[in-house]
């Protein structure tokens, strides 16, 4: 029983680490965009559901989304368009100085101190199911998360634009040369993510129940790390390294003894750097198939 | 009047000049063929034409006597140019049918462009619609990389080595429907490492080097001029 609860968290930790981690690779995948700001975006959904504390759940939730897209979108818009075709190091370099940028506003607004809410806090109790005792939030992390990862995946091979969406990501040229619109491309996959982030920002207030500014810089290196392990550029592989390391990490603090358990962050990622040895390109890589005769 | 026009085109890499002056006129129901060396910016030319040039770029492209030089890829491509790159550059992950249906994504009139007109014209990407277009064959892909090129109704088909490490049988065919394109009245720019064979199918060849087109003509010149290539060159001017 021990077994399958520690499985079912596993699974819990590793979607929303896979949601993190999709939020990096979509805007990767078309703007080449190393998005270091996506964990503030995520920040900033979650100041947003502390901001609109007292109202019904379901606005609070709302407002988590379109807080989300909104500074997605907004950041597209107001910073990255400019920038269309620099090289990766100014991207990246802009992609810290919005971070930087949003962290300022949300210290500005709402102090550095850590604020505590309890928004979700209900989610924190253990729901019995025969000798099963598995916490709520966990349920709803791993029903949210699968939800999210359907959607995404319907959006992108069902529909027009999910369709334009990954031809981008594959080669954004040749996309436009095929007429699809680049500004439209470019936001769709900002605002994608940007729903990913409210949706992260959500379940980080619930999880963890207190917040500062720099809530979000743990989330983005999480994904960041997903992202390369699965493969730089592929959705896909973003999903996998997600899984992979929210599964390694729990399992890791299941497994230790205790007196060891204080180097878990040090022996996951040491387990991260040997994977990157043996497979550079990361574990799903988006090579394109070679072209044959 | 010419259907796309290319008025002294300069393209320039940092301090390295890959086209210095080109001039090139294309119509519709025509083939112009540019042959030359590698590096003599016939790939450049293309990519000009089409928007996607990562150079900078100058001089004046008129479509259907509108200057378009400033207009973004997408834009041009709506308008009615489509490249066939090197390569052939198909999006390798997405359905061999979503390779078409993208093509037709940013039009107005995507209601009326079907992918049915496509598979009559190459039966084997029917077949193969739900497939992943990175398992098709390279015959397979060039086809399909001409279709989603048609998907977008153009009036200008720029092709750039559609022959490249194809068989050739493989080769014929696809030359074959180029022709066949040619007779429906489309304009059509090609370029060819395959010199000999390009001459032979172009209405007008032109000869590049070093950044300028060299020679211009009607097509008995233009056999002529490539058989002086092929000369200056020493080989039968075929990378098969």
């Amino acid at each position: 029983m021990i077994v399958l609860q520690n499985i079912i968290t596993g699974i819990s930790v590793g979607g929303l680490y896979a949601l993190y981690a999709l939020g990096i690779a979509v805007v990767y995948g078309v703007a080449g965009i190393i998005n270091f700001a996506h964990g503030y975006f995520i920040a900033f959904a979650a100041y947003v559901v502390l901001a609109l504390a007292g109202v019904p759940v379901i606005l609070s939730i709302l407002g988590a989304l379109v807080a989300g897209v909104a500074i997605a979108v907004a950041t597209e818009r107001g910073v990255f368009q400019f920038a269309r075709g620099a090289d990766p190091g100014t991207l990246l370099v802009l992609a810290f100085a919005v971070a930087l940028a949003i962290k300022s506003l949300l210290t500005l607004v709402a102090g550095s101190d850590t604020v505590s809410t309890s928004f979700g806090s209900n989610l924190a109790k253990p729901l019995q199911i025969g000798g099963l005792s598995i916490v709520w939030i966990d349920l709803v992390t791993i029903i949210v998360a699968g939800v999210m990862l359907g959607g995404l995946a319907l959006l992108l091979n069902r529909t027009p634009v999910g369709v334009q969406l990954r031809a981008a990501a594959q080669d954004f040229t040749m996309a436009r040369l095929v007429g699809v619109r680049s500004n439209r491309v470019m936001m769709v996959a900002f605002a994608v993510s940007g729903l990913l982030a409210g949706v992260g920002g959500l379940l980080l207030v619930v999880r963890s129940g207190t917040l500062t500014p720099t809530s979000g810089l743990q989330p983005v290196l999480i994904a960041f790390v997903a992202v390369v392990i699965g493969g730089l550029g592929s959705l896909s592989g973003a999903v996998a390294g997600g899984f992979l390391l929210g599964g390694t990490t729990v399992a890791l603090q299941v497994l230790l003894p205790e007196n060891i358990q204080p180097y878990r962050d040090a022996i996951l990622y040491t387990l991260v750097i040997v994977i990157l040895t043996f497979r550079p390109q990361g574990l799903l890589p988006s090579a394109n198939e070679r072209s044959r005769v | 009047m010419p259907r796309l026009e290319l008025i002294d085109l300069h393209v320039r890499y940092g301090a390295i000049a890959a086209i210095r002056g080109a001039n090139l006129a294309v119509e519709s129901g025509q083939i112009l063929a540019l042959i030359g060396p590698n590096g003599a910016g016939k790939s450049t030319t293309l990519a000009a034409l089409a928007g996607a040039c990562e150079g900078k770029v100058s001089g004046q492209i008129v479509f259907d006597g509108k200057d378009i030089s400033r207009h973004s890829p997408e834009k041009r491509a709506r308008a009615g140019i489509a490249l066939v790159p090197e390569g052939r550059r198909i999006f390798t992950k997405l359905t061999v049918e979503q390779n078409l249906t993208v093509a037709r994504a940013g039009r107005a009139d995507r209601a009326e462009v079907k992918v049915a007109d496509i598979y009559e014209r190459f039966p084997i990407l029917g077949d193969f619609a739900g497939r992943q277009a990175g398992l098709l064959s390279g015959g397979q892909q060039q086809q399909l990389a001409i279709g989603r090129a048609l998907m977008m109704r153009p009036t200008v088909l720029l092709l750039d080595e559609p022959s490249l490490g194809l068989s050739p049988k493989i080769v014929e065919e696809v030359f074959q429907s180029v022709l066949t394109l040619r007779d429906e009245g489309m304009a059509i720019l090609l370029v060819e490492q395959n010199a000999k064979r390009a001459a032979e199918l172009a209405d007008t060849t032109y000869v590049m080097r070093h950044g300028k087109v060299e020679g211009e003509g009607a097509k008995a010149v233009g056999e002529e001029l490539s058989q002086a290539f092929f000369a200056a060159r020493g080989d039968e001017g075929t990378t098969l």
